[in-house]
């Protein structure tokens, strides 16, 4: 007998599921908490109407601040394979602390179960599940454990800004989230139970409404703002120079007077008073600096980008201290040879000739840093050439840094770099494919078009516009359509997988607008300014700009500006991949070890490196899916399939439940062991393994990390994957028969759906 | 331009490159002279370098003070926008005037100089012929006519005889600016007689000594000393400075190997410094062209470099290599980039510094010889 097609594709889509799950409980509900002996301490069951869809949940709630809470539990586990436990969580939860797993019996801890920063509701209105591995360690020939989860002493306040001086946080045990359902199964990916009653699928909520104070037009708006800012800058004391973090605050007003001196809607337009108060202002650092024995290395806490404000300020006002006469008045300095007078060209001159050398010395290793950086250091020469000075380096020299920190050149500020290049290994800080190198995904230091667009602004350079375009657009990939805690339509950058910071929900995140305006002309970036702007985005900006730690009174005097280069430019046909009706799509960086597909309702942001503790010093334990679909969102944790070729190098981490043992990738050829001290341990590479792959549910997905035209580059087979006998290949649509190896070439990531 | 293996063959055999390969392989050498016409090396932003060095020229120049970026050694650069130059008086214990002075590298009879100086403004001057601070040796003194007059010739004492001529000037009363854009020692040759007018890139080295002023001792004094870029006889490759680009020039090539294994290029290098490229910058990296385009291939410093140093007792006891010298700079060419292929198409790239974050602002020493064998080549 043969089957119609379409049912032998349901069957086999059917055998390709999890089996049922080995444990499957309800929180809150007796009858099931009997069947796995389930003691609460401190975790009263909570039920409300207008909380997760009315059901009962327990909340692990410590009955003060030094103690924990607690639910243990018999778990019946598979003693060969790999076991998962899956959390159901209600999206909506606003009590987020970390919770620890336990083997109850001796207090032997398996891991965290919510490490991620969360600051508001991750999925609102829906259901979340969240899914661990139990270590093999303590599953291995073993039908059963008595599990405790726990929760874990957290900062007061998560995520605070907290600068390096200040003293860390007070540890306190606080209240988990409620947990509505628990599960222990054998696949990573989870299919909730039909019983699981699921939240109303997502719909894009409508636009921020305008409060009733709002003016008639965004451009008003825009306009007060910026106007409060100008005030605020101008009251502002920068007529001094000082080391702590309050330079910040001073340099970056600093830097915005020239905006005000040359903005004709100002009201401060062409000011003489303002521009006598930069001249003092540079005048007071110039001073500061040669009394130091002209060592800017002295002069201001970091000193990332405070000399490069002063120069831009220099740089923006130049022409005026020409026709001022001021670059030739003479200047007294006090140095530690006494007094001495010079032209204020040469002393400026002095002053950021002797930054630019100092701070080219340490232009740090992680991405957001070296921009930072070379950002400063192509002011501080863009400033010396507008004087005239002879040390000066050209404008193609100079862009030469920022080329560096943009990855367009290997980077070279790192120690082991120029092994790096000898062994035909550069290290380049932004990937391939577009995202920034670090570990893995990273979200809030990974946002980095905002400075980008400034550095095509200043310099003008092409490459640094293509390479701005490329970014841009591969960050799109990264927004999500959501809703914000009041059920507007909004988009969201993804945190989930990321590998530092790891926010969960990340941010609200356009990066639209100033993109636009800058990068004239290009869809991505004007996409995601008219989406800003139709959601109303701007309707929940307040007459007055915040003063966070990062404010800047540019921000509201440039976005004005720019505003009204964007605002009556026409529809953009282009669509970001992850908006809704937009078709099927396959994104990788195997430089990242990070895929994101979308098939049909399911939207996955997957990375095979997540942090764990092996810390990229060599392959990893941990790699991590964010699966967002209509009805629910899913985290999962899976222990990626890996294969690397034998180095005889291994890092050993020593777990509570026992040791365990990675390699590392074969280091380049010249070196002979991968650098463990800081700050050469942020290069992952040891540990990106050459082949990833993982089953799980209806995929298969796998990646071959090794670039092509390196030493790494090489051809990895995909083991047969036992009953994939026909398979799609999401991108292409080819079928293939995964019950047979199949080889995957150097830098190539394919995504399977099993049928 | 990048030249095709089989296209350099019969370049490399008619430009008298040694090139032999041989199943005994430590035998093997073969040798490119990139300087000499017809060499099988197609370059960008690089010169070629030959002349004999001439019998009279300035070894150093020196002054009682000067403002950043306004060095003495200026006003021997042919460049009369660039100037040395100092406000106010001297430091202490220095009495008088400023002075400026130019060493030679022998003495000889000097009949006059010529001076251009800065500013429009009258200068009080006197010319001495010792490098001492002690009224005894003036040659000549007087008032220089201002105004932007160019040149202005200062006859000196018959039979002037010396190594040091210095020229000294009274400060100026509201201590303006003073300096002197250009000088000429008349009897030394230009510009081969003055590095920097012959080669607008020729290093200046400084030392710094100890200055007797009266008996009163100055911590120091700089010394800043031109040097000439090439050998004395021959003639050489030079990589180049490039304002519109971070690195500089390149010299590209086909090269003969051995197979299967590592080799070593060493270059043999004519250079002015008595510093190594190495810790000096504006050196030479070697880069195999066989990559694709984001990553063009391996890139080499030298493994070591060894140089034929000819010891200058210091003043203050010490010794230190004399500038100008013949240098060797080896690198590895790993056994994986030579594959099984029996030549190779390679780069010399000139760069800023070992770590590649500075750009090359001033020329590379000057490769005489390029030579490929399986050991390094050290002569």
């Amino acid at each position: 007998m043969r089957l119609p097609y379409a049912l032998t594709l349901a069957l086999l889509f059917v055998a390709s599921l999890p089996a049922s799950p080995l444990v499957s409980i309800r929180l809150g509900d007796a009858a099931s908490e009997r069947t796995v002996g389930l003691v609460a301490v401190a975790a009263p069951v909570e039920q409300q109407p207008d909380v997760a869809l009315g059901e009962p949940g327990r909340r692990l709630v410590p009955a003060d601040e030094n103690s924990p809470a607690s639910i243990a539990f018999e778990a019946k586990v598979d003693p060969v394979a790999q076991n998962y436990l899956t959390l159901r969580i209600w999206g909506s939860d606003t009590s987020w602390t970390p919770v620890n797993l336990l083997l109850d019996q001796d207090s032997i801890n398996l891991g965290n179960l919510w490490w991620h920063v969360t600051r508001e509701a991750p999925v609102s209105g829906r259901f979340l599940y969240r899914t661990f591995p139990l270590p093999l360690e303590v599953t291995k020939g073993k039908t059963s454990l008595r599990l405790r989860m726990e929760t874990a002493p957290a900062p007061q306040t998560i995520g605070a800004f907290r600068n390096a001086d200040q003293p860390p946080p007070k540890l306190l045990y606080r209240p988990s989230f409620a947990l509505y359902g628990l599960h222990i199964h054998t696949d990573s990916w989870f299919q909730p139970p039909a019983s699981d009653r699921q939240g109303p699928p997502f719909l894009w909520g409508p636009p921020a409404p305008k409060p009733a104070d709002y003016p008639d037009t965004a451009e008003q708006r825009l306009l007060e703002r910026a106007r409060v800012d100008i005030n605020r800058a101008l009251a502002h004391n920068v007529v001094r120079s000082q080391y702590g973090t309050g330079h910040r605050y001073d340099t970056r007003v600093l830097e915005t007077l020239p905006l005000i001196y040359h903005a004709d809607w100002s009201g401060h337009f062409q000011d003489r008073a303002i521009a006598e108060k930069i001249r003092n202002a540079i005048d007071v650092h110039v001073r500061r600096q040669a009394a130091q024995n002209g060592d800017p290395g002295n002069m201001f806490y970091r000193g990332w980008g405070s000399h490069g404000r002063i120069a831009h300020a220099y740089s923006q006002m130049h022409d005026v201290f020409e026709q001022a006469g001021w670059l030739d008045q003479p200047v007294e300095l006090q140095t530690a040879a006494g007094p001495v007078t010079l032209p204020r060209r040469q002393a400026y001159g002095d002053f950021f000739h002797d930054a630019f050398e100092w701070r080219r010395l340490d232009r740090r290793s992680w991405t957001n840093q070296p921009i930072y950086v070379s950002h400063t250091l192509y002011r501080l020469q863009k400033a010396l050439r507008a004087l005239g000075d002879p040390r000066a380096l050209t404008q193609a020299q100079a862009v030469g840094y920022v080329h560096e920190a943009i990855g367009i050149r290997p980077l070279h500020s790192r120690p082991g770099a120029i092994d790096a290049d000898a062994a035909g290994y550069p290290y380049h800080l932004i990937t391939r494919a577009g995202l920034t190198r670090e570990k893995g995904y990273v979200d809030g230091y990974g946002e980095l078009t905002y400075t980008l667009v400034r550095l095509v602004e200043e310099t003008g350079d092409a490459q640094v516009r293509a390479l701005t375009e490329k970014f841009l657009k591969t960050r799109s990939v990264f927004r999500v359509p959501t809703n914000d805690t009041a059920g507007n339509g909004t988009l969201r950058g993804i945190g989930a997988i990321s590998w530092r910071g790891t926010t969960f929900p990340f941010k609200i995140a356009y990066a639209g607008i100033e993109e636009a305006a800058v990068l004239d002309g290009d869809p991505v970036a004007l996409r995601l300014a008219q989406l800003e702007i139709a959601h109303g985005r701007l309707n929940l900006l307040t007459p007055e700009p915040e003063r966070g730690p990062h404010w800047s009174p540019d921000n509201s005097i440039r976005l004005y500006e720019q505003y009204q280069k964007i605002k009556d430019l026409p529809a953009t046909d282009h669509r970001l991949p992850t908006e809704p009706g937009q078709p099927d799509f396959v994104w990788s960086d195997p430089e990242s070890g990070v895929f994101v597909f979308r098939h049909g309702a399911n939207l996955v942001y997957g990375s095979f490196f997540n942090l764990d503790a092996f810390n990229g010093r060599s392959v990893g334990d941990r790699g991590i899916i964010h699966l967002i679909r209509p009805e629910f969102e899913h985290l999962v944790e899976f222990p990626p399939e890996f294969a690397v070729p034998e180095s005889g190098l291994s890092v050993t981490v020593k777990y509570p439940f026992g040791p365990r043992t990675r390699p590392q990738t074969p280091p380049p050829p010249g070196m002979k062991v991968w650098a463990t001290e800081p700050p050469d341990w942020l290069d992952h590479r040891a540990g990106r393994a050459y082949f990833y792959h993982v089953a799980t549910g209806p995929y298969v997905i796998a990646m071959n990390t090794t670039e092509t035209g390196t030493y790494r580059e090489s051809t990895w087979t995909l083991p047969a994957i036992p009953g994939a006998t026909r398979a799609r290949d999401l991108a292409t649509g080819e079928i293939v028969d995964l019950s047979k190896p199949l080889a995957i070439p150097a830098y190539t990531t394919r995504v399977f759906v099993r049928e | 331009m990048r030249l095709t293996a089989l296209a350099l063959l019969p370049v490399l055999l008619a430009a008298g490159c040694a090139t032999r390969t041989t199943p005994s392989a430590p035998q093997f050498t073969a040798v490119i002279h990139p300087g000499q016409p017809g060499a099988p090396v197609a370059t960008e932003h690089a010169d070629i370098l030959s002349g004999r060095h001439p019998d009279l020229y300035i070894t150093s120049t020196r002054a009682s003070a000067h403002l950043r970026g306004h060095e003495p050694h200026l006003v021997i650069d042919s460049d009369a926008a660039t100037d040395w130059r100092v406000s106010g008086p001297p430091p202490a214990p220095m009495v008088r005037g400023n002075w400026v002075e130019i060493e030679l590298n022998r003495p000889a009879v000097i009949e006059s100089i010529e001076v251009q100086w800065l500013g429009d403004a009258r200068y009080d001057y006197r010319v001495y012929k010792m490098p001492r601070d002690d009224f005894r040796d003036v040659v000549r003194e007087g008032t220089s006519s201002g105004g932007d007059a160019g040149l202005e010739k200062i006859q000196l004492a018959p039979d002037t005889f010396t190594q040091v001529v210095r020229v000294e000037f009274a400060t100026a009363k509201d201590n303006a600016p003073q300096g002197i854009r250009e000088l000429r020692i008349n009897g030394v040759p230009y510009p081969a007689g003055y590095p920097q007018a012959a080669d607008k890139f020729a290093a200046v080295e400084t030392a710094r000594r100890i200055l007797y002023v009266e008996f009163e001792r100055l911590p120091y004094v700089t010394h800043f000393e031109p040097k000439l870029p090439y050998a004395d006889g021959g003639s050489g490759l030079r990589l180049l400075p490039r304002d519109d680009a971070f690195e500089g020039g390149h010299a590209d090539f086909a090269i003969a190997v051995v197979p299967g294994r590592e080799n070593w290029i060493t270059l043999k290098l004519w250079d002015g410094h008595d510093s190594s490229m190495m810790t000096r910058g504006n050196l030479i990296a070697v880069e195999t062209l066989d990559g694709d385009v984001r990553q063009r291939g391996r890139f080499m410093l030298p493994a070591y470099v060894t140089d034929q140093q000819e010891q200058l007792q210091d003043w203050n006891g010490s010794t230190r290599p004399r500038a100008g010298r013949w240098v060797y700079a080896h690198y590895r060419l790993p056994a994986d980039t030579v594959g099984d292929r029996r030549e190779v198409k390679l780069r010399l790239q000139g760069v800023g510094n070992v770590r590649r974050d500075y750009p090359m602002r001033a020329p590379s020493p000057t490769i005489y010889t390029i030579t490929c064998a399986p050991a390094p080549v050290v002569k």
